[in-house]
């Protein structure tokens, strides 16, 4: 049942957003070329209208990632709050079931956005031979700050792991702004700030208490600050995810209010 | 064993109490009217067995389990509202409900359709209000649940439909099945129903078979209604 859930979902997103990701990939295309042309002409009108469409581009860029961010949480609070969640929740499938599918292709298509994002930048402006300059020189500077070239995977665990947390926040602040009779979307974005606040007000607390840890002291080396400073990071939002989770579940499943 | 049981059953929003120790027990084969004026409780009833509200205290009961994902298996449920999505066609619709339900019968979706010229290419949005809710009772319909839980089945959609409605729910008649149905068109539904309930701020004022009525009041449930229910 899981996995029909994730399906149906997986198709009712596609149907949306593979559309603009594949206009943004496009753009980049047209963009590329429109570059390669102002590199051969110098003529003013086409450096200045130029100069607009590449603006014009990299918005799309942004837009591209916080449209897909904006249809994701319209989505959940539809299908789960809204007036779908009649048939969602007369489906004969569990809480936990319906949170984590909504939870995996959120993450899915929130990578898919930033993933078509940054490519179609690299496909706009960077020759191959630039791609591996930079892939250098990265490795020069994690070589300089005493890193492994290991240190790529708790980067991306770390982008990971906050994904799922900002979406589970997105998630727990929807399902408690939406357990009121009226005001549901008010109180979901006060929710949202709510939890926020809470969550950076812990973290900057407890990243004060282990500051004063001989982890993070002058003799401490760059690498091991930097590796202790995202286990901590990681490790705060697990454990934020977590409780996210929680509210998100106990609100929909005992507090759940179509009314 | 009652298909659906309630004992003792309250739910309160905030100030406003919607069902006070509602104490209910409906059979399996039987067709039952819920009946009520506006905001007396119907429809809190109908989706408090369906999970999508929890009660404040006492409980319900679809074939002796709490509401869940087992209850979710037996229990067809036609909301007041539309609940299907905009872009989806009949036919991806059909596939939905064939996904998850496993008493879906996708034959008799088909034929239903047939009859009332629903093309299965046609989308939601395409459809009059009518239509869309033609569409989704005919997929609640054509599951073979043990309990239909209908709330206004018929209320939007014109005369000749609504006999066609009517005569499915008879047609479709399992000795094993209990329909409860929630509507003003009392004098559509009542040439269905065996038993009628009675409803008002919550309590249960009357839980009567039909023929009762007829044989030893000489009125029809109808006029019973009017009477009870008089705005003076």
């Amino acid at each position: 049942m899981f996995m029909k859930l994730v399906k149906h979902e997986l198709h009712e997103l596609l149907r949306v957003l593979l559309p603009i990701f594949g206009g943004l990939l496009l753009f980049a295309g047209v963009t590329r070329g429109l570059i390669w042309l102002m590199q051969q002409n110098d003529n003013p009108i086409l450096s200045v209208t130029g100069g607009m469409f590449i603006g014009l581009f990299f918005m799309s860029c942004v837009a591209c990632v916080i449209l897909t961010a904006v249809l994701l949480l319209v989505r959940f609070a539809k299908s789960v709050h809204g007036d779908e969640g009649y048939l969602t929740h007369t489906l004969p499938v569990g809480v936990h079931s319906i949170l984590c599918s909504r939870l995996l292709v959120s993450v899915l298509f929130l990578a898919a956005a930033m993933g078509t994002a940054i490519g179609s930048v690299l496909i706009s402006t960077w020759r191959l031979e630039e791609l591996s300059e930079i892939s250098e020189g990265i490795g020069l500077l994690f070589e300089s700050a005493g890193l492994k070239s290991g240190f790529w995977w708790t980067i991306l665990a770390s982008v990971f792991v906050q994904t799922v947390t900002t979406v589970l926040m997105v998630f727990a602040a929807i399902s408690i702004g939406h357990s009121f009779n009226r005001g549901k979307v008010g109180f979901s974005i006060l929710f949202y700030f709510a939890l926020n606040t809470t969550a950076s007000m812990i973290s900057t607390i407890l990243s004060l208490l282990l500051m004063n840890t001989t982890l993070f002291d002058e003799a401490a080396e760059l690498s091991t600050v930097t590796s202790s400073s995202m286990a901590l990071s990681i490790g705060m939002n697990l454990v934020f995810c977590g409780v996210y989770y929680f509210i998100a579940w106990i609100m929909t499943r005992k507090r759940l209010n179509l009314a | 064993m009652p298909i659906l049981s309630c004992e003792n059953l309250t739910k309160q929003y905030g100030a406003v109490t919607a069902l006070d120790g509602v104490n209910l027990n409906i059979e399996p084969g039987r067709i039952v009217g819920l009946l009520g004026p506006n905001g007396s409780g119907k429809t809190t009833l109908i989706k408090i067995a369906n999970g999508l509200l929890t009660p404040t205290s006492g409980r319900i009961l679809i074939n002796g389990m709490e509401p869940g994902v087992e209850t979710k298996k037996l229990v067809s449920f036609l909301p007041e509202r539309t609940y299907l999505a905009n872009w989806m066609s009949v036919k991806q619709l059909l596939n939905y409900f064939q996904d998850f339900y496993e008493d879906f019968d996708r034959e008799r979706a088909a034929t239903m359709l047939a009859h009332l010229n629903i093309p299965e290419t046609q989308r939601i949005r395409q459809m009059s209000k009518g239509t869309r809710e033609k569409v989704q009772l005919i997929l609640v319909m054509s599951r073979r649940a043990r309990l239909y839980l209908l709330d206004e089945p018929i209320g939007g959609v014109d005369p000749a439909a609504r006999d066609y409605i009517l005569n499915t729910i008879i047609g479709n008649y399992d000795p094993q099945a209990a329909v409860v149905i929630s509507t003003h068109l009392i004098a559509d539904v009542e040439p269905l129903l065996d038993e009628v309930v009675f409803i008002q701020n919550g309590h249960i004022l009357r839980h009567t078979p039909v023929d009762q009525i007829r044989e030893e009041m000489g009125k029809s449930v109808d006029a019973l209604f009017r009477e009870e229910f008089r705005c003076l």
